[in-house]
C-alpha cells in the first residue's frame, strides 16, 4: 500500500508515516486489505474501532494506576526517611540536625500531597474512561476523532451537498462553524475600498428665461366655397313587367260521399205500468169568513188645472242647396283570369 | 425584491460548505492547517466532493467526511487503498454506512501508526 502526500491532500497521513513505528507495515497492509464484501469490512473496522477506544480506555486507567502507585512509593520514602531524620535529631540535639529533619518533614509532606494527587487523578482517569472512551491516545488519533464529531455537529445527513447551511435559531452554529479568519471565497481577492467620491460643484443659477413673444393673431379663415349643386337625380328606370302568373289549374271534383248505412230501426219500448190512484186529497177545512173592512174615508176632490200658454209658431227650414255631380270613377282594369 | 441566482445560491452552498470543513481542520489540526494553501486545498475540496458524489455520498455529511478523509490521506485514497475502494464501490451500503467507515478507518490508521496498537498487541 502507498500512501501519497501531495502538497494540498495527506499532510497528516504524511507526517504520520515519517513517524510510525517499525511494525506498523504489517498492521496496516491487514487493516487496508479487503474483505469478503464491503458490509463485512465496515463491520471489521467498526469493531475494531470500538476495540480500540476500549483499549484507550483501558490504557488511560493503568497509566493513572501506575502513576498513583509511584506517587504512593515516593511518600512513603519520604515518611520514612522524615522519621530516620526525627530519630538522628533526637539523638543530636545540634542545629544541622534539627534543619535537616524540619527538611524531611518538609519532603514528607511534600510526597504525601503528590500521592493524594495522584488518588485524585487516578479517580479522574476512571471516571472519563467511563463516560466516554473515545480520547486518542496519539495526537493524530485524538484530531482525528475530534474532527470526526465535528463533521458530525456541523453537516447534516439530511441535506444534500451544496447548499449553504441555514443557521437555526440560536444563530451560534455557523457562527462557531465559520472562522473570520478564512476569506469567505477563498482565491478571491478583496475588492480594494473605493476612492472618496469628489464633491459636487455648485451649479450655476441657471439665467431667467426670455418672456415669451405675443403669439400674432390668428388670420380669418378664408370663406367655404360654396358647395355645388348636386345634380338632378337621374330618373328611375321604368321596372320591368312583372310576368303573368300561370293559370291556377281546375281543382278535380270531389268524389261523392258513399251513402250512409240506414240507423236500425229502434226497439219498442215496453209499455209503462199504470201508475197506482193517487189517494183523494182531504177536504179542506172552510176558511173562517174575514171581518168587514171599516170603510175608507172620503176622497177629497182635486182643485182645477190653470190652462197652458199657447206654443210660439216655429220659423220656416231653409232650403237645401243641391249636391254636385259625382264624377264619373275610371274604368277598372280587367282582372286577369285565374 | 432581491433575488439571487442559482449560480450565486451554488456559490453560496460550496462556500459554507468549505468554510466550515477548513474550520474544523484548523481546530483539531493547527499544525498542518498552518503550512495550508488555502486556494488549492479549495480547490481539491471541490473535486473531492465531485467524487464523493459519484459514490453516492450526497448528504453533506457523508460528502466531508469523505473530502476530510482526502484531506489526511492523499488525493487517490479512494482507489489506492483496496478496502475503502471495496466500501466505496458498494453500490447496497448506504452512505452513512460508508462515511463511517471512513471515519473508523481513519481513526484505526492513525492509531496504528500512533504506535498504540503495538504496545496494545504487546
Amino acid at each position: 500500500m502507498s500512501f501519497p502526500s501531495p502538497p494540498a491532500l495527506g499532510g497528516p497521513l504524511g507526517d504520520a508515516l515519517a513517524a510510525a513505528p517499525a511494525g506498523a507495515t504489517q498492521q496496516l497492509q491487514q487493516l487496508a486489505a479487503p474483505a469478503e464484501d464491503a458490509a463485512a469490512k465496515a463491520a471489521a473496522l467498526q469493531s475494531q474501532a470500538e476495540a480500540a477506544a476500549g483499549a484507550q480506555a483501558q490504557q488511560a486507567i493503568a497509566t493513572a494506576q501506575a502513576q498513583a502507585a509511584q506517587a504512593q512509593q515516593d511518600a512513603q520514602a519520604a515518611q520514612a526517611a522524615a522519621q530516620q531524620a526525627a530519630g538522628q535529631a533526637q539523638a543530636d540535639a545540634s542545629a544541622a540536625a534539627q534543619q535537616a529533619q524540619a527538611q524531611a518533614e518538609q519532603a514528607a509532606q511534600q510526597a504525601q500531597a503528590q500521592a493524594a494527587q495522584a488518588q485524585q487523578d487516578l479517580a479522574k482517569a476512571q471516571a472519563q474512561a467511563a463516560s466516554s472512551a473515545d480520547d486518542a491516545a496519539g495526537a493524530a488519533e485524538a484530531a482525528t476523532a475530534n474532527a470526526t464529531k465535528d463533521l458530525g455537529n456541523q453537516f447534516s445527513n439530511a441535506t444534500p451537498t451544496g447548499l449553504p447551511a441555514v443557521p437555526c435559531a440560536c444563530t451560534e452554529c455557523i457562527r462557531g462553524a465559520v472562522d473570520q479568519s478564512i476569506p469567505a471565497v477563498p482565491g478571491t481577492p478583496a475588492l480594494p475600498p473605493m476612492p472618496a467620491m469628489p464633491d459636487m460643484p455648485a451649479m450655476p443659477a441657471m439665467p431667467a428665461m426670455p418672456a415669451m413673444p405675443a403669439l400674432p393673431a390668428m388670420p380669418a379663415l378664408p370663406a367655404l366655397p360654396a358647395l355645388p349643386a348636386m345634380p338632378a337625380m337621374p330618373p328611375m328606370p321604368a321596372m320591368p313587367a312583372m310576368p303573368a302568373m300561370p293559370a291556377v289549374p281546375a281543382m278535380p271534383a270531389t268524389p261523392a260521399m258513399p251513402a250512409m248505412d240506414g240507423l236500425p230501426a229502434l226497439p219498442a219500448l215496453p209499455p209503462l205500468p199504470a201508475m197506482p190512484a193517487m189517494p183523494a186529497m182531504p177536504a179542506m177545512p172552510a176558511m173562517p169568513a174575514m171581518p168587514a173592512m171599516p170603510a175608507l174615508p172620503a176622497t177629497p176632490a182635486l182643485p182645477a188645472m190653470p190652462a197652458l200658454p199657447a206654443m210660439p209658431a216655429l220659423p220656416a227650414m231653409p232650403a237645401m242647396p243641391a249636391v254636385p255631380a259625382t264624377p264619373a270613377l275610371p274604368a277598372m282594369p280587367a282582372v286577369p283570369a285565374l | 425584491m432581491n433575488q439571487i441566482s442559482s449560480e450565486q445560491w451554488t456559490q453560496l452552498g460550496r462556500d459554507s460548505f468549505d468554510a466550515r470543513l477548513i474550520a474544523i481542520i484548523r481546530r483539531n489540526h493547527p499544525d498542518q492547517a498552518a503550512k495550508m494553501d488555502f486556494a488549492a486545498l479549495v480547490d481539491a475540496f471541490h473535486r473531492q466532493a465531485a467524487k464523493a458524489k459519484h459514490y453516492g455520498l450526497t448528504d453533506e455529511h457523508s460528502a466531508a467526511t469523505y473530502v476530510y478523509t482526502a484531506w489526511l490521506m492523499g488525493d487517490e485514497f479512494d482507489t489506492r487503498i483496496p478496502a475503502i475502494a471495496q466500501i466505496l464501490d458498494d453500490k447496497r451500503m448506504k452512505a452513512a454506512d460508508k462515511a463511517k467507515a471512513l471515519a473508523n478507518f481513519s481513526r484505526l490508521v492513525f492509531r496504528t501508526l500512533s504506535g498504540a496498537a503495538a504496545s496494545e498487541a504487546a
